[in-house]
């Protein structure tokens, strides 16, 4: 259940999350929807190659585009969402450019790159799980850290700021606790992804799961208002 | 009588949460962003 049932809740979680979103970017506009959007494509992409890997077992193509989208793109394209809400347009088109560039990049390596399934039964893992110690050829792993340390810095931390900004301000509450949900769940896959390098079974696929429900509610919570204020005692007299 | 106005605070138990979650999240973030590091330096040097 953990390698199977898991993933394709976060899967179609994922796409379900996607859709909210897309229907938002249509509706209101704003770059950063659309870059939502995509990543939640992404994080969709990933769980359903985990789902098909733990039901059906070695595809060489499943992987490649496991490893592309669920294990690189994905923290560093919703991070570029919020890139796009927060920093200077321009700032944000730069990066933009060079994450593009970065991921087909990316895309060239894993594609091209020498697999070797057997080498996911080695380094502590049980193989039950997707790992990245299946790619043979030197360059490729190595650019993970890089995109999910960008990832992590402008999704997480652009949350945490949102939310300080409003906190700080005492405005919006519905807003402050939606990225304090958001920046928790982005958090989660990374947390998953350690206990999974310290054997823990399904750590990995669980992180992932819990992440995107908190995403998806952080989403939910800070798009819909709420009574925000406490009202003052009301004096008799 | 007065009519009810904002006091610009949040109410009481999102003023003691929120604090306490972006402190918890900002050390989350601070460590796994060094155990990134280590990774990654450890990645580039068998590359």
């Amino acid at each position: 259940m953990l390698n199977t049932l898991v993933p394709l809740m976060s899967s179609i979680i994922s796409f379900v999350f996607a859709f909210f979103v897309f229907k938002r970017y249509v509706e209101r506009k704003g770059t950063y929807l659309l870059l939502w959007g995509i990543g939640m494509v992404f994080y969709g992409i990933g769980g359903f190659c985990e789902f098909y890997y733990g039901t059906f077992g070695w595809n060489a193509l499943v992987f490649r585009l496991w490893y592309l989208f669920g294990a690189i793109l994905v923290a560093a394209w919703l991070g570029q969402g919020t890139v796009y809400l927060l920093a200077k347009p321009n700032w944000a088109k730069v990066l933009t450019v060079i994450l593009v560039l970065g991921s087909l990049y990316a895309a060239y390596k894993i594609f091209t790159a020498q697999l070797d399934p057997s080498l996911m039964l080695g380094a502590g893992h049980t193989g039950s799980e997707l790992s990245g110690h299946a790619i043979v050829t030197g360059g490729v792993r190595v650019l993970t850290p890089f995109f999910n340390l960008y990832g992590t810095l402008t999704l997480v931390g652009g949350a945490a700021y949102s939310a300080f900004i409003f906190w700080r301000k005492r405005v919006l509450l519905h807003r402050a606790l939606g990225n304090i949900f958001i920046a928790v769940g982005a958090i989660m896959p990374a947390f998953g992804g350690l206990f999974s390098r310290l054997q823990i079974p399904g750590a990995l696929y669980l992180g992932e799961f819990l992440g995107v429900i908190l995403i998806f509610l952080g989403f939910l919570r800070a798009t819909k208002p709420m009574d925000e204020t406490v009202p003052a005692p009301v004096s008799a007299g | 009588m007065e009519k009810s106005k904002s006091s610009r605070e949040y109410p009481p138990v999102y003023e003691k949460i929120i604090p306490i979650a972006l402190w918890a999240i900002g050390t989350v973030v601070f460590v796994l962003l060094l155990i990134t590091i280590a990774v990654a330096l450890r990645l580039v040097g068998t590359a």
